[in-house]
Formats: structure tokens, C-alpha cells, sequence
């Protein structure tokens, strides 16, 4: 792999990037009018989260040379080994593609043959906009513009870590699709992208496991866009375990749409220590579509989380479900927003959402806001969001059984996170989630 | 015996919030005896209760306990468990997400001391055998810790985790209120199992009831924090009948409650 200087980014960078990625000219395009874009509008003010402090745009460098062949290594499914579950004991994950991430450049791409076969497609995103121009072309910032804001259409300009996954009218693809992304070294800076598309009737699991070591005195900044458009019957379930090391800044946007009758469920995993304002959230677009959101986050060291769900009904009949349960520790930062919002014509929506915050040391800071937004009157929306401490009269309770404080402490925790763990979608990501509680609370 | 347990109370006061309520008691439970502290409400059974179990808003301002010879009062709460003090309480908390049996294996294990911990099937054999004695719908098991259980459910919880730990000396927080008849028998009879050489019991109530069922062979009467009167079974037959008030003309107490005095 070629060793890039690294380099503050400018237009002939990213007009380099597109080049040395073989991207057609419509997607270079496409970047550089992001990056005009950058340089005119203003960074968002954030309530409750300021990325200049954290130098944000400084640390915002790219590869000048970006190695545009396949990474070496061999076709096993090493990367996830150590995340994820083993089902089958021998340190494979039985999933249905793989694509890891361990710099910028082309991902390493595994997917199983039969799936290819039926149509489905999972491919880095510069090619696919070669191979499959007319949906990348026409999705692609479809649902996070690059003119939303100076961040994302930073991201649109400099994303090098991308990848498109199109699953095909009535085609279900029962294992996961995992994405791995890792930050294992200062000079790779990932800037990551996934646009997936569910066709029609299709059904799609994908799993993206952040991970990274290391990352030197002077930090890391990243974006991430995640569009996922889910069509009619369609269902999605996306699960996103997050353990960055605090060296990591980071700015995330994932959203999808339904259409009709459509399902999108996230699962979204926030442990690790980095400081990251991220959003998560789904558009009801199609009547009787549905989005239901389970999120789980731990915040240890110093770690910065704001954090915001964001349902967003269009459809008649359309629901949505939010059930978020967070611990604050150490000294760390938790911002929940919840956001239901229902727009004038969405009749007979049913939105819900609960959110349980724990700071379990005197240093941490936790913040739960919920709301909800409501231009419809035939609907039904609630909400339920608490802060708190853990409970003395439960410590002393467990402890009067014998069982010591710390133990006590993380049954406790244990029990606040369980009715977001247990309706976990998968297995492995459940799994994962768990050893990530029981190592956060070990420490 | 050296290896019986016992506890002993000397001149204990204790002041909650600020406020003293156990203004000097005095007691002793060895093993194979069974305790009742007697006393209408507010003159501070409770208060003992959870003092010697250590709870956090109890301040002990004098006195000393000792569990088997040791110093009760330098432990923490889960050291006193572990050293075989048990409390089933008056209000237990309950846990959600802690389903009982992982719970109660957790405790277990806790007090056998590591390398030492029960296999997991005897467990649950053992589990399932304790609940049955005790009519406990096997459900229980892996229901979360006293979540939406009703008052009795709870009580029969605290005395099925009795009978899984073992405890040397184990107090019964007004372990009868809030239970019918027929629940009263099946927590008179979990009890009434466990007693033996190797089990000191301390069982307070204001209820002369559950001590038709669990014949006590010593009685206290607690008034205004003190113990102001002890004896045999017979002093319990004799509140029954005769009420408390005869107690508190012939030791000339007005108010029997704490706040009184102080």
C-alpha cells in the first residue's frame, strides 16, 4: 500500500480523490460542488456540543495518495472475529457480506456467491458509481444533503471509505451484511459512506462495528453519511456498535426512508470515548411504514455524546418507536434527544419514544430531551424520559445479600440496559453489546 | 460451641437523620433460638432491623454489635452478609432486569467465596426444590427481583432467599404484615424448616399472630427505643391478651413511640 503524505484538504484534493478512485465525472462533480458548498456555508451551532473546541475542521486531513487496490489479505472474515460472536466456534461470523475498513481506500469486499447471483449487490461506493450509476446516482445524497449543512457537505466532498449495498425486488438476505470500519493508525483517516438500497419487498440486515486503538496525542476528526432507502415492504434492520477510542471527533448523520409499508429498525450501540455529535433517523414517507429505534449507550472517561433520534412521520398510519437507556460514568457527557416529529396530513401515526438516562458517578452529566413535534390531530404520540441516579435502597439491598458494591453497582446496570439488550435483533449484536457493558463497567 | 452462631447487641444507639431513635439495647441470639421483639409501631423495631444490617441512613452513635465474636458494625453491608447475617425486610426493593434466579445465584455465591461457587444444575435443583416448599410459582425464577410482585409474593421471596443462603443469623423484618392467613402459614413453615443449631432467628413484629406459628423462645417488648421488657413465650400470650397498654402503666410510659423522648 502506497504511504500518502498526509495533507489539510483543499479542492485539488478532493478533485485527486475522485480521480485516483476512478470515479465517474458525475460524482467528482457531485463532490466538488459539495465542497463549494463547504466553503461558503456556516458550521451548525450546536445546543449542547462545540466541535471548534475539539479543533474540529483542523484535524480534517485526507491521504493525498489513496492506494485504489484491494487491501491484501486473505477472503476470511478476520476483522469481526474479535467483535462479534463466533457461532460456529472456529472464528468465523456467518454473515452474508463483509466489508472492512481499515483506511481510506477500497474496502476488502466479501460477499457469498449465491447472494450475487440473486442480484445483490455490495460493492465500494466509487465503483458502484461506475457500475450501478443510475440508483447511486439518484440516491446518493438523497437523504443527507450535502447542503444541509458545513459538515455534511464537507463529508460529501472528502468521503473515501464508501460503500453501496443494493438488494433486489423480493430478494431477503437472511445473514447480516457486516461493515467494519477501524481506526488503527493516525495517518489512515476514514471518512466512511454507506448508501443501501432495499428494493421492493427485499429484506437487509446490516451491521457496522467502529472500532479503533491508538490514535496519537493529536486526534482524529471524522464525518459519517448513511442513507438507507427502504421501498415498499421492504424491510431494513440496521445495527451500529460504536467503540471509538476519545482521540476520535466525530460528526455522524445516518438516515432512511420507508415507503410504503416499508420497516427500518435501528439498533445503535454508543461505547466508546469519543466526542461525537451524531443523528440518527428514519422519514416515514409511505403510508403504514414503521421505524422502531433501540439504543444502548455507556460513557466512560471523558467521553462527549449528543445524540439525536429523529422520527419524522410523512405517511398516514405510519410508526415509530424510540427506547433509549444510557449510563453516564467517570466524567462523560450524554445529550439524548428524541425527536417525534408528525407532519400535517400524517393521519393516524402512533409515535412513541422512552428515554432512561444513569449517572452513575457524581462527575458525569447526563441530559434527556424529548420532543415531539405535532402538526396532525388524529395521532397518537407519547413520551417518557427520565435522569437519574442509581438507586441507594437497590445498592443496599443486593449488598444485604451479600453481593459486593461494584458487583451490585453493575447488576444494577445491567438490569437498567436489559429492556433495550433484550430486544436486540441479533444474537452477535447482542452478544457484543453485552461484553461491551460488562468491560466498561469492569474498569 | 465455637461454631454456633451468635450475636450479640450492647447499649446500641442509633439516630436517623439526625434523630435518635435506639437509645441503648440490648441483645443476644445464639444459634438454635428464636427472638421475637415485640412493640407497637414507631418505638423502633425496625430501626434495629436495619441497623444491624448496616442501611446507609442508620447512624449507630454508640454501642457495639457483634456477629459471631466479630465486629458487626466495622463491616460493610454485603461483608455482614457474607458473614451469615440475613435481613428479610419490611419493603423489598425491587430490581428490574435482574431475573431472581441469576440474583440469588449471584448472592449465593458471594457468600460460599470464590473457588467455592455451586455448580450451576444443583442450583437450580436446589432453586426449584426451596420454591416449591414455599408454593412459588417456578415463573418466579426468572421473573425480575420483586418486580410487580404483590406484598406476599415478596415476603415469600425474602424467606426463599433465606432458605438458599443460609444465613447464621437472620432477622425477619415484620415479615407477616400484608400476608392472609394461608400466606402466613406457608412463611411460618419456611421458617419453622430452617430452624436448627445452625440458625439464630430475630423475628420482629407488632403482631402477636405469627408467633402462634413461629413459637419464639424468647420475647423482647421495644418502647421508646429500649427493650423494656424480656421473658419467655408466656410474654407474648400475655400482649396478646392484655394489650400493650398494661405494659406501659406498670413501667409508667405514656407514649410508647421514640419521638417522645428526645
Amino acid at each position: 500500500m502506497t504511504v500518502g503524505q498526509v495533507i489539510q484538504i483543499d479542492r485539488a484534493a478532493v478533485e485527486r480523490l475522485a480521480q485516483e478512485r476512478g470515479e465517474p465525472v458525475w460524482l467528482r462533480d457531485w463532490r466538488l460542488e459539495a465542497w463549494d458548498r463547504y466553503t461558503r456555508l456556516p458550521a451548525p451551532k450546536l445546543e449542547r456540543s462545540d466541535l471548534g473546541k475539539r479543533s474540529f475542521e483542523e484535524k480534517w486531513r485526507i491521504d493525498a495518495d489513496v492506494d485504489a487496490t484491494p487491501q491484501s489479505g486473505n477472503s476470511t472474515l478476520g476483522v469481526a472475529e474479535d467483535q462479534l460472536a463466533e457461532p460456529d466456534g472456529d472464528g468465523r461470523v456467518e454473515a452474508a457480506a463483509m466489508a472492512v475498513f481499515s483506511g481510506p481506500g477500497h474496502p476488502h469486499i466479501h460477499l457469498q456467491a449465491p447472494l450475487a447471483d440473486q442480484g445483490v449487490y455490495v460493492a465500494d461506493l466509487s465503483t458502484a458509481a461506475r457500475e450501478r450509476e443510475e440508483v447511486v446516482r439518484r440516491t446518493l445524497g438523497s437523504l443527507v444533503s450535502p447542503e444541509e449543512n458545513r459538515w455534511t457537505a464537507l463529508q460529501s466532498a472528502c468521503w473515501n471509505a464508501g460503500l453501496f449495498v443494493y438488494v433486489p425486488k423480493g430478494v431477503r438476505v437472511e445473514a447480516p451484511v457486516l461493515i467494519s470500519y477501524r481506526w488503527a493508525d493516525p495517518q489512515n483517516r476514514i471518512f466512511p459512506r454507506v448508501l443501501a438500497v432495499v428494493e421492493e419487498g427485499a429484506s437487509l440486515t446490516l451491521v457496522e462495528t467502529w472500532s479503533g486503538t491508538e490514535l496519537g496525542q493529536e486526534g482524529v476528526s471524522t464525518a459519517v453519511v448513511d442513507e438507507y432507502l427502504v421501498e415498499a415492504n421492504g424491510e431494513l434492520r440496521v445495527a451500529t456498535l460504536q467503540d471509538l477510542p476519545r482521540e476520535v471527533t466525530g460528526f455522524l448523520t445516518r438516515r432512511g426512508r420507508t415507503a410504503r409499508d416499508a420497516r427500518l429498525d435501528w439498533a445503535i450501540g454508543e461505547m466508546g470515548e469519543a466526542y461525537l455529535v451524531a443523528e440518527y433517523g428514519t422519514t416515514l414517507e409511505g403510508p403504514g411504514s414503521r421505524s422502531e429505534a433501540k439504543v444502548v449507550a455507556a460513557g466512560t472517561g471523558r467521553q462527549h455524546l449528543d445524540l439525536t433520534l429523529h422520527m419524522v412521520h410523512r405517511g398516514r398510519f405510519t410508526m415509530s418507536d424510540i427506547l433509549a437507556r444510557g449510563v453516564a460514568l467517570d466524567r462523560s457527557d450524554l445529550v439524548f434527544r428524541a425527536v417525534t416529529g408528525i407532519e400535517k396530513g400524517a393521519v393516524g401515526t402512533d409515535g412513541h419514544q422512552a428515554e432512561g438516562l444513569l449517572m452513575l458517578s457524581p462527575k458525569a452529566r447526563a441530559n434527556a430531551i424529548p420532543m415531539l413535534l405535532i402538526d396532525e390531530n388524529d395521532v397518537k404520540a407519547d413520551h417518557a424520559a427520565s435522569v437519574g441516579k442509581i438507586n441507594a435502597e437497590q445498592m443496599y439491598y443486593l449488598m444485604s445479600r451479600g453481593i459486593p458494591e461494584d458487583e451490585a453497582k453493575r447488576l444494577i446496570v445491567r438490569g437498567f440496559l436489559d429492556p433495550v439488550i433484550d430486544r436486540l435483533p441479533l444474537a452477535d449484536v447482542k452478544g457484543w453489546m453485552e461484553r461491551l457493558v460488562e468491560r466498561k463497567m469492569a474498569r | 460451641m465455637a461454631n454456633q452462631p451468635w450475636l450479640k447487641v450492647e447499649q446500641l444507639r442509633v439516630s436517623v437523620e439526625g434523630t435518635e431513635i435506639l437509645k441503648g439495647v440490648d441483645l443476644e441470639v445464639r444459634g438454635g433460638e428464636v427472638h421475637a421483639i415485640m412493640g407497637p409501631n414507631g418505638t423502633g423495631k425496625s430501626t434495629l432491623a436495619s441497623a444491624l444490617m448496616g442501611h446507609p441512613k442508620y447512624e449507630v452513635t454508640a454501642g457495639r454489635a457483634w456477629l459471631d465474636g466479630e465486629d458487626l458494625l466495622a463491616m460493610k453491608v454485603d461483608e455482614r452478609a457474607r458473614k451469615g447475617l440475613f435481613l428479610a425486610m419490611q419493603y423489598p426493593s425491587e430490581v428490574p432486569g435482574v431475573s431472581n434466579a441469576n440474583f440469588l445465584r449471584l448472592a449465593l455465591n458471594a457468600r460460599r467465596g470464590e473457588g467455592n461457587e455451586i455448580p450451576v444444575l444443583r442450583f437450580h435443583r436446589e432453586l426449584q426444590k426451596q420454591m416449591a416448599a414455599l408454593e412459588i410459582d417456578p415463573s418466579f425464577a426468572e421473573r425480575y427481583l420483586n418486580e410487580g410482585f404483590s406484598g406476599g409474593e415478596k415476603k415469600r421471596n425474602e424467606i426463599l432467599q433465606m432458605a438458599m443462603l443460609k444465613p447464621r443469623i437472620a432477622i425477619l423484618d415484620e415479615i407477616d404484615s400484608g400476608l392472609d392467613i394461608d400466606a402466613l402459614k406457608i412463611v411460618a413453615k419456611g421458617v419453622n424448616d430452617l430452624r436448627g443449631p445452625e440458625l439464630g432467628v430475630l423475628i420482629i413484629t407488632h403482631y402477636q399472630r405469627l408467633l402462634q406459628y413461629i413459637v419464639p423462645d424468647r420475647v423482647h417488648v421495644m418502647m421508646q427505643g429500649r427493650i423494656v421488657r424480656s421473658g419467655g413465650r408466656e410474654l407474648a400470650e400475655e400482649l396478646e391478651a392484655k394489650g400493650y397498654d398494661w405494659l406501659k402503666q406498670e413501667l409508667g410510659i405514656e407514649d410508647h413511640t421514640v419521638a417522645s423522648q428526645s
